[in-house]
């Protein structure tokens, strides 16, 4: 029976045809590209300002790509669902998994800036990393294990696929960011998110194409 | 297979809910047992039946009062929202045991 209908393949097909858009793959990608932007900031001391509200922008236009794609465009030729039960709890889970990755992020990023601040422990660490590249490194790698892990976990609880890739490109996008100190590593890390999210857009629009009303 | 097991299989056979059984409706009543509710364009897309084909269905499920249907207006435009009643939850669960039941009856 299990073969003959299999409604749990079923749930997870239907649930997955809402990410056929690339709507959230653009979207994800004007968060990686504010990052760069942020980093911007700390890289170059010209005009913090103007990067500041650069990323605040970029974030805003992919919100804001996102919601009026959903709203104009993906809704009307791909239909409206409403989940049950399972989802919902899937949701709650990951909100409250991502919520303690924040904190443990923050507890990270706090601790590291009071034992830093002791004299006495900020010298061991010194010890531990003598040159600037060693420090980079490390913060690279923390950085790259901050992204990379909550985006995996976004992908694994609401079943889109490529997350995964996602997860990697920003883990690995960081990582570099940091590691070279460029951040234009990053914008090429947000441009390889956002080019399949333009191809499926534009494979979406050819597949469904707008059914007129009564028809 | 056997005489007594024959006419078991045939037994539960004819006990197989014959309008849930119809391939194009057992689809549309699997979505919405999976999901909370669908417009008829999602179940459209999903099914790849036409317009009047997931009429006809619908109106069929409608009628045994298998799938509640709300017809409004969103925009100017109509808009139609389905959902799995109660009785309709109940027979697709019942269909579902009795498919697998004749399933597992047949000989290997």
């Amino acid at each position: 029976m299990s073969e003959y209908l299999d409604l749990k393949d079923l749930e997870r097909k239907a649930f997955r045809s809402t990410y056929q858009d690339g709507l959230l793959d653009i979207c994800i990608s004007s968060v990686v590209g504010s990052m760069a932007l942020l980093m911007f900031i700390i890289v170059r001391d010209d005009n913090p300002w103007l990067y500041l509200v650069l990323a605040f922008l970029g974030i805003c236009a992919g919100q804001l790509i996102f919601w009026a794609g959903k709203k104009f465009v993906t809704l009307p030729r791909m239909g409206q669902v409403k989940f049950g039960e399972i989802r919902r709890k899937r949701n709650k889970t990951l909100a409250l998994i991502l919520t303690v990755a924040v904190l443990v992020q923050v507890g990270i990023v706090l601790l590291t800036a009071g034992v830093w601040a002791i004299p006495a422990w900020g010298d061991k660490l010194q010890e531990l990393f003598p040159d600037r590249s060693a420090t980079d490194l490390l913060v690279a790698a923390v950085g790259a294990l901050f992204v990379g892990p909550s985006m995996m976990a976004i992908a694994y609880f609401t079943d889109f696929s490529r997350g995964y890739y996602i997860a990697l490109v920003m883990a690995l996008g960081v990582f570099l960011m940091i590691w070279f100190w460029q951040p234009l590593i990053q914008v090429g890390a947000a441009f390889l998110i956002l080019i399949p999210g333009l191809v499926l857009f534009a494979r979406f629009l050819r597949q469904y194409p707008l059914i007129p009303a009564g028809e | 297979m056997n005489r007594p097991e024959a006419a078991s299989v045939a037994l539960n056979l004819k006990e197989i809910d014959r309008l849930i059984h119809e391939p194009a409706r057992l689809l549309v009543l699997a979505l919405l047992y999976v999901v909370e509710s669908a417009d008829f364009t999602f179940l459209m897309n999903q099914t790849g039946l036409t317009w009047g084909n997931l009429s006809a269905h619908m109106s069929k499920l409608e009628e045994a009062g298998y799938i509640q249907v709300e017809k409004s207006f969103k925009e100017r435009k109509p808009y139609t929202l389905l959902r799995l009643t109660e009785d309709g939850r109940t027979a697709f669960r019942a269909y579902r045991l009795k498919v697998k039941q004749v399933l597992d009856d047949l000989p290997k």
